[in-house]
């Protein structure tokens, strides 16, 4: 479903959880990690827009973990465990707050004066091997009246604004046990 | 609009200038100016003087980088080759043509980095501390630029040039904004 112009994801609103239960739609003062896998960026670098698939931004199967309810055993046994037997290298892992992610957001073609509809949806998404912190990223913006291309560029210009919002990557056991206080760009930049 | 020359002018006070001989009523006006006026606060003025001709600026290092660029393009599309479908491969392909041809207008101070998405686009990134620019490119002769600071991101605006409307002016001067 498509987002309403400045301020809503209309599935946002609603548990996105396939027993309708867990903990709800992810509140904006949440705190999103997301691991990254086969990147070229060391840890202590920031992300680049190469670590956020715009495919998978498309199809809402960018996978996050809810800092407040996902322990790092989790992540082994249902993110890092499976990606490790897919062959992929896991790279590290960033952590972003859910509101600076939910303020990306896009001019809607057409309109004058320029209205802004809400770039990404962070949606409490949880499905039968996932754990119950599981989140997902999916493009939120309707989309119907750009071309494929236009599409495209979008993603790729989300894409690196997750980068800059996720900014630098550290080691799984640090992000998994950081507090807020400790990551420099949330407290450098709040709301965004 | 012929036999004008355009100057950039950045909050730092450093003026980049440029001459256009050809026909560019094809080049933005003000009104298109929106990404560079509401992103970067730099203005524009425009003299009616030639005096500088950025073709004649290339230096050994843009040779360098431009090289570089179309190594690290070539590469990105290895990588992502895999997952693109027919359309999105040639478009990609179009894309890193229309994305040397365009690096080749600018004098490069900075090295950019350089990627081709999983869905076909290239595209060129500068990024400092201050901000960033991005370039983009779908392989149909055009550039998307999108430039980002302390109050913006990427997605919030962006504009579309033609790659052949030697734009460069424009991307330098917001590359160099972010450096200065």
């Amino acid at each position: 479903m498509p987002c309403d112009t400045n301020t809503h994801c209309q599935d946002e609103r609603v548990s996105q959880h396939h027993k309708a239960s867990g903990h709800g739609p992810v509140k904006d003062d949440e705190y999103v990690i997301f691991v990254v896998f086969d990147s070229n960026v060391q840890i202590g670098k920031k992300l680049s827009e190469r670590d956020f698939s715009t495919k998978k931004i498309a199809k809402g199967d960018l996978s996050l973990a809810r800092k407040a309810y996902t322990t790092i055993n989790d992540a082994q046994e249902c993110v890092i465990q499976p990606a490790l037997d897919r062959g992929q290298k896991v790279s590290g892992a960033s952590v972003a707050l859910t509101r600076s992610l939910r303020s990306i957001k896009a001019p809607i073609e057409g309109l004058t004066p320029v209205k802004y509809a809400r770039g990404v949806c962070i949606l409490d998404r949880v499905e039968n091997d996932d754990h119950e912190g599981h989140a997902a990223l999916r493009s939120c913006r309707d989309e119907g009246a750009l071309t494929p291309k236009q599409r495209g560029k979008l993603r790729a210009l989300i894409a690196a604004d997750l980068a800059e919002k996720f900014d630098v990557l550290q080691a799984i056991a640090d992000v998994f046990t950081l507090s807020a206080a400790n990551i420099p760009s949330i407290v450098a930049t709040p709301g965004r | 609009m012929r036999n004008s020359l355009v100057c950039v002018i950045f909050v730092s006070s450093a003026v980049y200038c440029a001459s256009y001989t050809g026909e560019i009523d094809a080049v933005p006006q003000h009104s298109d100016y929106v990404v560079a006026q509401n992103i970067q606060n730099y203005a524009q003025v425009e003299i009616q003087h030639d005096k500088f001709n950025p073709d004649s600026n290339v230096i050994m290092k843009d040779r360098i980088y431009i090289d570089e660029t179309q190594k690290m393009l070539d590469e990105a599309f290895e990588r992502v080759s895999n997952q693109l479908s027919d359309n999105e491969s040639a478009s990609a392909k179009r894309a890193i043509i229309d994305t040397i041809s365009l690096l080749q207008q600018i004098p490069l101070q900075y090295e950019p980095w350089g990627d081709i998405t999983d869905e076909g686009i290239a595209l060129m990134q500068w990024r400092t501390s201050k901000g960033g620019v991005i370039l983009l490119f779908s392989g149909d002769g055009d550039v998307t630029v999108s430039i980002r600071d302390a109050h913006s991101n990427y997605s919030d605006s962006s504009k579309d040039y033609k790659v052949s409307d030697r734009t460069g002016l424009i991307i330098s001067g917001a590359i160099s904004a972010i450096y200065s």
